[in-house]
């Protein structure tokens, strides 16, 4: 895992505990950490970073601190959810007694809009990809109509077999599997 | 229109008009595929990649296609999709098998498909309409 050399040894060795983890979640879980130490630095007592200094109130100030500079509620509860394993990281390893960011309330997140688009908007599209697009673009644009941008067939779709290979997303053994639903 | 796309990406007329790259085992393959393999990375075209040449797309058009055109993420073309699959009576689990939303398991993460299928405004205001009394 990425860490830098400014990064403070719990840090550090959070991002070591993170090995199994995707590395896209790890590096998203540092940079919240990072964030959270920064935030925590600009408080009276908030420097040098240790352990002890993560409290719920420092929990909570950070979180109410991503309210203040509009933050959405999908950016601050996945702040919360990096927090929380942070914490929980820092409980396992004897550092906290419990949990800090555990009783802090999850921001609501609204329900994604249902995305349809109108008819004019297809005939647009396809118009434009029949007169503009590249080969590659073509391709890529009737896979996508077909609802496969995240999940693409290798080479035999085009002539019907069918080998199901994911290519925009890798999966890693030891992935923080919770559900496959990141791609909504 | 969608499997003969597909065709003509991967066998194009002509030779030189390989867009992919050929020692790639993806489809879509990025264009600097060559030099990732040498790192050792993926050379799958990356959600980055297609965003920039979806970006790059929509700015081919005239004003007025523009305007149509302006505020649609790539990733709603799979929404889309979606919704007209259910508009089609796909089942949610059919939807879900199909759009690769899946738990660790292997179940239907039919949660995930629901967001993509969620009724519009405009739909429930069609459904309240229809109401009688």
């Amino acid at each position: 895992m990425t860490t830098r050399s400014t990064d403070s040894p719990p840090l550090q060795e959070f991002a070591a505990a993170l090995g199994g983890c995707d590395p896209k979640t790890a590096a998203a879980y540092l940079t919240t950490v990072r964030d959270f130490v920064a935030w925590l630095a600009s408080q009276p007592g908030g420097r040098p970073f240790h352990l002890g200094l993560v409290t719920e109130t420092a929990v909570r100030g950070y979180m109410d601190f991503l309210v203040t500079v509009n933050r959405a509620p999908r950016t601050r509860s996945k702040a919360l959810s990096a927090l929380r394993r942070f914490c929980q990281w820092a409980v396992d390893e004897g550092h906290l007694r419990r949990n800090p960011a555990r009783a802090m309330e999850r921001p609501t997140v609204v329900a994604v809009a249902p995305t349809e688009l109108s008819e004019k908007q297809r005939f647009v599209l396809k118009t434009m990809v029949e007169q503009h697009a590249t080969s590659r673009f073509a391709a890529i644009f009737a896979a996508s109509l077909l609802g496969r941008a995240a999940h693409q067939r290798d080479r035999d779709a085009a002539t019907g077999s069918v080998h199901h290979q994911s290519t925009s997303r890798q999966h890693y053994p030891g992935r923080c599997q919770r559900r496959k639903d990141e791609d909504a | 229109m969608a499997r003969r796309a597909l065709y003509d990406y991967l066998y194009p007329a002509a030779p030189q008009d390989l867009e992919r790259d050929p020692e790639s085992m993806y489809v879509f393959t990025s264009q600097r595929a060559a030099w990732l393999r040498q790192q050792g990375c993926p050379d799958h075209l990356s959600a980055r990649g297609i965003e920039h040449l979806w970006a790059q797309f929509k700015r081919q058009g005239s004003y007025e296609e523009w305007q149509l055109i302006a505020d649609i993420p790539f990733h709603d073309l799979r929404h889309d999709f979606a919704h007209r699959a259910r508009q089609s009576g796909w089942s949610l689990e059919e939807i879900a098998v199909y759009a690769g939303h899946q738990t660790k398991d292997g179940v239907p993460a039919i949660a995930t498909t629901v967001r993509y299928t969620l009724p519009s405004r405009k739909q429930l205001k069609e459904r309240v309409q229809l109401l009688q009394g």
